[in-house]
């Protein structure tokens, strides 16, 4: 068995020892299947069924061998986003560990490895990437803050922008002599690289991609539970106005991923306000972990982190159809029985027919792109309305076209057909009915020669009947005279088709011309 | 006014009293030669103020030979001048680390640590080594130093200590090689991460025959965070033949996990003459914490069953929990 079918044939069951064997494998022939990519997804079934910090180990060792198979640009973002807003040294070591696979480091990387400096410095860890699940004391270990200096030094130039910011570092005592060791090593390294990038970038490129939506009628059957405890269904809550949908739990231990995310809601509804637009955007704050999270627990979590609630501003807990709303939304996350093992930051812009218009995975909101955003989602469903009515107001005028009366003999039919249509309306009808009845001969004969000379008879004969049946309706019921209505209008409108469209009917009616 | 100014003349007479008598420790903690001088200095020195003096005490610490008291209150009392030197703490985790010393000693450096931990702005230099010292402590031949590194990394939810905690606990043998710690205690610390992978092996535990009280009641702690478990914290709870505390901390777990269906079970707890008081009275405490909830204000049937309890004989602490509760509800209906 090939390694790449190996790992994809990996499962929630599959022993921890056996990914890290896999990956050991790919590190030994410096190969990289698409395979081990796709272990990188936080969905991934490898990470089903496991406490956090098996997930971690998996996923910090899966990060660091990339260093040794090569860094493909697809998987940055993956690398990027665990250096911007995770917790956990041994991640985070093995994302900068990751980097030095990548075969051009963009510019603008340092920005990120500074900021994980930043998070670490009193919470760094001793670690190894020597083997799977070492036993301790070892003799020799290394450190997340070592490893992200490390990369530093494999940036060189591109590393330019952050001099200064290394320089300051180095005089810090927070840092143990062995981390200040790499940081002068780094320094060294930037300054003797002639190649200094400039361009700096410093957040988080973040990924927009169009969902694929679930149907609106399979929707309809996820039902959810607010943070004042009102039932609501999705289509009634997201159906109707654009909306903006986070994904949280309440006991997320990640204050940079969940806590935040609930933080920029709060930042999200005052943006809104200032810009309008506060009523006619709904936002939704959704839990990872309804089991856990009932709508007291979520009030408090909003509440305090000033995301106020309100009819159009939720926390909700999906009470129904939580599989249904996962597929609809495919979040980036994985559980250990009911409890989220490890989850992505994301959220999702909704148009007003519920769908997904684009999901954006990464830390960093910009709040004003978001903004865009939303008055383009606002502008689409106005247009889509303008559009609605355009298409129905052509249609009907091409209707009308079509049926208009193009010569005298049509005109007659048309009159003949109004006036005797209405003729119970009329009071004198006793001496209406001759004339009446005069027009309908004339309309009848006016069929009957536009019919010999298109020679298609069908629009006579319908309204002949029609004419038969107004008659008898003089001694039968009423519905006899609306059934004769019915055939004469009938006649007279296909009576009014131009040729060119009667002779493109005329093979599917199987009329004979 | 003159009482105020005796009152503040007679503070400043104590303290400078007082400076004199730690001049004069002081003076003699520099003075002593022989270990009981100077552990009797030492003593009554609040703290190292001066390099004389640091000098003195770090030559005392380092001193192999010297009294093991007096190295541990050398240690001690070094704490405040030189907490931010990073080589003074380093000194404490060689201490630690070397398990040739007495335990005593080790023990005192582990707790001087503990406290430079949060009080040391250098302390974050040192923090890897820390780390790297603590997790080596674990198959260190003294168990309350193995019991202190365990506790120590579980609370920053060190991987590494989790994983040789479950192993323990899933060691078929009680008393097995893997054990850092007795098994209650493993339980207690692996609970610290709500994230951790030990749900499984935990609830093995709780319905374990041979389980002990104390490990059951531990494993239930840890479970009150797991919503999967809410059926057997209900089964524990209704089970009468667990102990006590088992079934009163299976209460307060489920209430934590699944406030629904605890008040739906505990209604009939409460109103079941032939269960134990304590158990009762725990469910009425709980449901005191939902009083927003309609299931507890609004129904009827419970409340003139609970009426009815008040009127029997009860227990005390019985009698005042369904007082209290009854007070509670029908404040709530007022409103």
């Amino acid at each position: 068995m090939t390694l790449g079918i190996a790992i994809k044939k990996l499962t929630a069951d599959s022993p921890e020892e056996q990914v890290a064997a896999l990956i050991d494998q790919a590190k030994r022939t410096g190969r990289l299947p698409g395979s081990l990519l796709k272990l990188l997804e936080h969905s991934h079934p490898v990470y089903t069924n496991r406490g956090t910090n098996e997930a971690i180990r998996i996923r910090g060792y899966l990060l660091a061998s990339f260093a040794h198979t090569g860094l493909p640009g697809r998987a940055l973002p993956y690398v990027l986003e665990e250096l911007d807003s995770s917790n956990n040294a041994y991640l985070i070591a093995g994302a900068a560990i990751a980097l030095r696979g990548l075969a051009h480091p963009p510019a603008g990387i340092a920005a990120y490895l500074l900021r994980a400096v930043e998070r670490l410095r009193c919470a760094d860890n001793a670690l190894s990437f020597a083997t799977y699940k070492p036993h301790w004391p070892m003799a020799s270990y290394t450190s997340a803050l070592a490893e992200l200096f490390k990369t530093m030094q494999w940036l060189k130039g591109n590393a330019a922008d952050s001099l200064e910011s290394l320089r300051t570092l180095y005089n810090d005592k927070q840092f143990s002599p062995q981390v200040r060791l790499e940081i002068g090593k780094a320094m060294n390294a930037i300054e003797k690289d002639p190649v200094h990038a400039t361009d700096v970038c410093c957040t988080t490129p973040v990924i927009i991609t169009s969902g694929r939506s679930v149907r609106k009628k399979e929707l309809a059957k996820v039902r959810f539970q607010d943070q004042d405890g009102n039932a609501i269904g999705y289509n009634e809550f997201f159906c109707g106005k654009p909306a903006v949908a986070v994904l949280f739990y309440t006991r997320c231990n990640n204050p940079l991923r969940c806590s935040l995310n609930m933080a920029r809601m709060g930042h999200l509804q005052q943006a809104l306000q200032a810009h309008c637009l506060s009523g006619k955007i709904n936002l939704a704050a959704i839990t990872y972990d309804p089991a856990f999270d009932n709508a007291g627990r979520m009030q408090a979590y909003s509440k305090h982190r000033q995301f106020i609630t309100d009819e159009h501003n939720r926390c909700l807990r999906v009470e129904e159809g939580t599989e249904i709303l996962w597929r609809h939304l495919q979040p980036a996350v994985n559980y250990n029985g009911s409890l989220v093992n490890h989850h992505a930051t994301e959220f999702w812009l909704l148009n007003a027919q519920g769908a997904i218009e684009k999901k954006f995975t990464g830390t960093q909101w910009d709040i004003q792109l978001l903004i865009k955003e939303l008055n383009a989602s606002l502008q689409q469903k106005k247009s889509r309305l303008s559009h609605a009515w355009s298409s129905f107001s052509s249609s009907l005028l091409s209707a009308m076209l079509v049926f208009f009366p193009k010569c005298p003999f049509c005109a007659a039919a048309y009159l003949s057909l109004l006036g005797i249509t209405n003729l119970q309306f009329y009071q004198l009808k006793a001496w209406l009915i001759p004339i009446f009845a005069l027009l309908l001969a004339v309309n009848l004969f006016a069929l009957f020669r536009m019919g010999r000379r298109r020679m298609w008879q069908l629009p006579f004969y319908l309204s002949l009947s029609g004419a038969a049946c107004v008659l008898l309706a003089t001694f039968f019921s009423l519905p006899t005279a609306y059934m004769g209505i019915g055939l004469i209008i009938a006649g007279s409108l296909l009576n009014g088709l131009p040729k060119k469209m009667l002779l493109s009917l005329q093979p599917k009616l199987k009329l004979k011309a | 006014m003159n009482d105020e100014m005796e009152f503040l003349q007679t503070l400043r007479d104590q303290l400078q009293a007082g400076e004199k008598r730690i001049e004069a420790s002081a003076q003699r903690f520099i003075a002593a030669s022989n270990p009981e001088e100077i552990k009797t200095a030492l003593q009554q020195v609040p703290a190292i103020r001066d390099q004389q003096e640091a000098a003195k005490a770090s030559g005392l610490l380092k001193d192999d030979g010297q009294d093991i008291d007096v190295r541990i209150l050398s240690m001690q009392k070094l704490v405040s001048f030189l907490g931010e030197d990073r080589s003074f703490i380093e000194t404490c985790l060689s201490l630690i680390s070397n398990t040739s010393n007495d335990p005593r000693l080790r023990q005192a450096a582990f707790k001087v640590l503990q406290t430079l931990s949060f009080s040391s702005r250098v302390f974050a230099s040192v923090r890897v080594e820390f780390i790297a010292v603590l997790r080596a402590l674990l198959d260190d031949p003294q168990a309350p130093l193995r019991a202190m590194a365990a506790e120590e990394l579980a609370k920053i939810k060190d991987e590494y200590v989790q994983r040789r905690l479950l192993a323990g606990l899933k060691s078929s043998e009680k008393k097995s090689v893997n054990q850092i710690v007795p098994r209650d205690k493993a339980i207690q610390l692996l609970g610290y991460d709500i994230h951790a992978e030990h749900y499984p092996i935990v609830r093995a535990i709780l319905q374990e025959s041979t389980a002990t009280e104390s490990e059951k009641v531990e494993a239930i702690h840890v479970l009150a965070s797991d919503t999967s478990s809410a059926n057997l914290l209900a089964n524990m709870m209704l089970d009468k033949t667990q102990e006590n505390e088992v079934r009163m901390t299976s209460a307060s777990a489920l209430r934590a996990v699944q406030p629904e269906q605890f008040i739906k079970l505990a209604k009939n707890v409460i109103l079941d003459e032939t269960e134990e008081p304590g158990v009762r009275a725990v469910c009425i405490n709980g449901m005191m914490h939902h009083l927003n909830s309609d299931a507890v204000v609004n129904d009827p049937e419970f409340h003139e069953g609970m009426s009815k309890l008040r009127k029997v004989r009860l227990l005390p602490e019985l009698r005042k929990a369904s007082k209290k509760y009854m007070e509670e509800v029908e404040k709530r209906n007022k409103q």
